[in-house]
């Protein structure tokens, strides 16, 4: 459907690259056990760069009726806009394997099927305690398809499909509510079973009580994990703030950043990881990159753009909407097991899992306090009560400086949603409590 | 358009709604002086939502296929458990335009980035800052509804938003600042773009002489800002009525109770040209001034058409979605705490030991249990009454039911601030507002 564009853009440019997806989605969502939305939806969406004189235009759409108008307006703004001297070439057309396989049985996923799947998650729910009420799910099963094409040569094209369930349980106790959630992306139908983990959890969320103020050990779950590199190591290890000077970690590749047990990988090409794609957005093949070795802080993250600045290739973590250039993000984000059972580990301390306000954190610099929402107090080993009204407060920079690394690791959705990191043990923490 | 209304009322829905939005806008973004993004964006999208046989469904497309969609969105109901009913409206016919001074597109590119060259040649007068993000974004929002009641809306939404993000640095520390401008407005708001940058870069080098603060109980004072998204946090979520309804709110069965101390008055309208401007929702319901709490007792919740009628309240035009493809839920508009009357010296000399907390660097509230933190970007200590240095990283930690009943003084300086709230996966703008206000007791967080 392009042939006419690009015909358009090679005569009109000096290079171009389209980049476009036809997602279809369908919704469901449940209300207090029943559902209650269910939306199907059709979306296209066309961005264009254009790079014209040695300066650069960028623009998109989601009107099929507009694809002419939108390279029109690419090539306007290239010809207002000032030179980028930093700005080499897009991607270099590569061998591209094909590293996606769609999951049949997703693929016929229909809202029938989720209905069951819903039956069977609240029945699994309710054999922890009857009284357990899903006060709300949702569902979101994407089929997106994504092609690239570029004037180096690049026509790339393929298919994802993925699906997304949240659900959140209440139960009401002598008066006192206690809530949780659970969040799970996949690439093939998700297993109903996940609602006896999210029962066991949420009971023993009763009778929860305040620690004292101090300083005491901490054990982060992977989930809690995830979050912090989340926000604050995935933002120190992108290549543009590193080049602006943002990152923390500015200068410091071959340098010791973190406890020697680290081993941290972004991995765009392992199949069957929920991240894994053939090619990113900008049509580079995806690659694996070793981020941190035994501590040492080994490589960035790049797309095209920040690569050329350095002389250096993609490492394939462009991500981006139609709407949006190309930003830099993790693919599959891999922190190496530890050895040790940590929970073990402590004598006095936390083990938290749940953490309100992570988006609080200073991605920047590192420096949180937040609440903790579903956390214990443990002691020799032993798990003794959850607690309430306690906060957290530290750096995560200096904070990933000496720690022990739990033994197995455990997909987290979350960010771009292949999060797959073990627990991590935290020999002191500040913890504010009651006085 | 009405073609197909009578389309899907001949194939048996008992009501139906059919929307559009198109929108279209610039981005301009500059690093040092830098043009990283200089871009334009065009968007439409077309959605349906049908009520058949007392089920919702819903269709979405950015292809003008309303017959399709109709099609869709029927079929789609019938897979639907939950049998649902709305509250009736008067069907409204009216036009909404932003007030501007200078529509945005009458300004050219090169002027644009004239302009926020200039702002980013500030730089020079501050030493520590390294970097120096600024974005500048424009838009224009047509946004049609019609349903089967004979409602026909229409609005032309124009905004401009300007963002300053700058980091400061020394040998060892790294701190950083963004101050964000936006309105639903015209260029015009670029006015405003020098003392936000300036404001950004200095308060970016005045953190790197912050110290942690103490962490503990004490009493604190939250500027207008923070006051805001702790009325949005605290408050404003709790009384959505789709998580009063599956039991998700601490406020669920306290309509009527006093929650608050006596001061506190806390309201939702959308009418208000702030950030939140909503007109009319995305169910065709027009904007209404609600109390949520008034005198300190909890009155009303925020309401769809559909969780008014389960209510039987009045439709209060808080039914939004963030797309035409998502769920339209209760939402907040522009929420605040009415202007008291301390002023903010008399607040100041009430502490003896304690924080005055500014600005928002976010926050988050777990509605159903009732706890929230949020997180103050700039922190100064007060003692015996005065200013004793500046804090960082800190935030509160609290109780909604607690901390409105510890709310002592209430200010006389109402101001307001744009954000987007985010609920649902779904984001909308919103705004929140609030006088300085006077917190005892608060549990705040420091190292």
């Amino acid at each position: 459907m392009f042939e006419k564009l690009v015909y358009f853009l090679k005569k009109n440019s000096d290079m171009f690259e389209i980049y476009s997806t036809k997602a279809s989605i369908l919704n469901i969502e449940v209300f207090n056990e029943k559902t209650d939305f269910i939306s199907e939806s059709n979306s296209f969406g066309l961005g264009i760069r254009v790079y014209i004189n040695g300066k650069l235009g960028f623009a998109s759409t989601s009107d099929q009726r507009k694809i002419m108008e939108c390279a029109k307006s690419a090539i306007k703004l290239a010809k207002v806009n000032k030179k980028d001297k930093d700005f080499v070439s897009f991607a270099k057309k590569e061998k591209c394997k094909n590293l996606v396989k769609i999951n049949k049985n997703l693929l016929e996923y229909g809202p029938k099927d989720f209905l069951k799947f819903h039956r069977e998650f609240i029945s699994y729910v309710k054999e922890v305690d009857k009284k357990i009420k899903i006060s709300s799910s949702a569902y979101y099963k994407i089929e997106e398809n994504v092609r690239v094409i570029n004037s180096e040569g690049v026509d790339l094209e393929e298919t994802n499909l993925k699906n997304i369930f949240d659900s959140e349980a209440v139960l009401e106790r002598n008066g006192r509510k206690e809530a949780l959630d659970v969040s799970k992306g996949e690439l093939a139908p998700i297993n109903p079973k996940i609602g006896l983990d999210l029962g066991k959890r949420l009971i023993n969320c009763f009778n929860k009580n305040p620690v004292v103020s101090g300083e005491m050990q901490l054990l982060l779950h992977p989930e809690a994990v995830a979050n912090f590199f989340n926000e604050c190591f995935v933002f120190a290890i992108n290549s543009e703030n590193v080049q602006h000077k943002k990152s923390v970690y500015f200068g410091k590749i071959d340098e010791r950043i973190c406890d020697k047990k680290f081993n941290i990988i972004d991995d765009g090409m392992t199949r069957g990881l929920f991240c894994t794609r053939s090619f990113d957005c900008e049509g580079i093949p995806s690659k694996k990159t070793l981020i941190v070795k035994n501590g040492v802080l080994k490589n960035f993250i790049y797309n095209t753009y920040t690569a050329n600045k350095e002389g250096k290739e993609s490492t394939s973590n462009a991500y981006r909407t139609v709407e949006t250039l190309p930003i830099i993000d993790c693919n599959n984000f891999i922190i190496k097991p530890g050895k040790k059972r940590l929970l073990d580990e402590i004598d006095k301390g936390l083990y938290v899992r749940g953490l309100i306000g992570t988006h609080t954190i200073n991605t920047a610099t590192g420096d949180f306090s937040l609440g903790v929402l579903e956390g214990y107090y443990v002691e020799k080993g032993e798990i003794k009560f959850p607690v309430k009204n306690v906060m957290i407060v530290g750096n995560f920079f200096d904070m990933i400086k000496d720690v022990e690394l739990g033994k197995s690791i455990e997909h987290c959705f979350c960010g771009t949603g292949g999060f797959y990191v073990p627990e991590l043990f935290v020999p002191k923490i500040k913890v504010v409590g009651k006085a | 358009m009405k073609k197909w209304i009578r389309y899907a009322e001949k194939k048996g829905a008992e009501y139906v709604e059919i929307s559009s939005v198109e929108g279209r806008g610039t981005t301009i973004e500059l690093y040092n002086g830098k043009i990283r993004e200089l871009s334009s964006r065009f968007k439409v999208g077309y959605g349906v939502r049908v009520l058949y046989k007392s089920k919702f469904g819903n269709a979405f497309s950015n292809k003008e296929e309303i017959k399709n969609l109709i099609d869709k969105a029927i079929k789609n109901s019938k897979v639907m458990e939950k049998r649902s009913e709305i509250a009736s409206c008067k069907a409204v016919k009216k036009r909404f335009y932003t007030k501007f001074k200078i529509n945005p597109e009458d300004v050219d590119y090169e002027r644009k980035i004239k302009d926020l060259v200039y702002v980013d040649k500030l730089r020079k007068d501050y030493r520590k800052v390294n970097t120096l993000k600024i974005s500048y974004f424009d838009g224009t929002v047509n946004h049609r509804f019609i349903n089967s009641e004979g409602s026909e809306l229409f609005v032309r939404d124009i905004y401009t938003v300007f963002v300053a993000w700058a980091f400061a640095k020394t040998r060892n520390k790294l701190e950083n600042f963004m101050e964000i401008e936006r309105g639903r407005c015209g260029y015009e708001l670029m006015k405003k773009s020098e003392e936000t940058a300036r404001y950004a870069m200095s308060k970016a080098e005045e953190l790197l002489r912050a110290k942690h603060a103490k962490g503990g109980i004490f009493d604190v004072i939250l500027d207008q800002k923070l006051g805001g998204v702790f009325t949005h946090e605290a408050v404003g979520h709790a009384c959505e009525a789709d998580l009063v309804l599956n039991n998700s709110s601490s406020f669920s069965k306290k309509l009527g109770e006093k929650i608050g101390s006596d001061i506190v008055n806390i309201v939702d309208d959308g009418n208000l040209r702030e950030w939140g401007w909503t007109p009319f929702d995305s169910e065709g319901v027009l904007a209404k001034k609600t109390y949520l709490v008034k005198k300190g007792v909890l009155l009303n919740f925020l309401h769809s058409r559909e969780t008014s009628k389960v209510f039987g309240a009045e439709p209060s035009g808080n039914g939004r979605n963030d797309s035409l493809a998502n769920k339209i839920i209760p939402r907040m508009t522009n929420t605040y705490i009415e202007n008291g009357d301390s002023n903010f010296e008399e607040m100041l000399s009430e502490i003896k030991n304690g924080y005055y907390l500014k600005g928002s660097a976010g926050g988050q509230v777990d509605t159903a249990g009732g706890d929230f933190l949020f997180n103050a970007k700039e922190g100064y200590i007060i003692k015996n009454g005065e200013f004793n240095g500046i804090v960082k990283g800190v935030s509160l930690l609290g109780n909604i039911l607690e901390t409105l009943k510890n709310i002592r003084l209430i200010g006389n300086d109402l101001k307001f601030s744009g954000g987007t709230c985010g609920k649902s996966s779904q984001g909308v703008p919103i705004s929140c507002g609030s006088p300085h206000i006077l917190i005892e007791k608060a549990k705040v967080g420091g190292l």
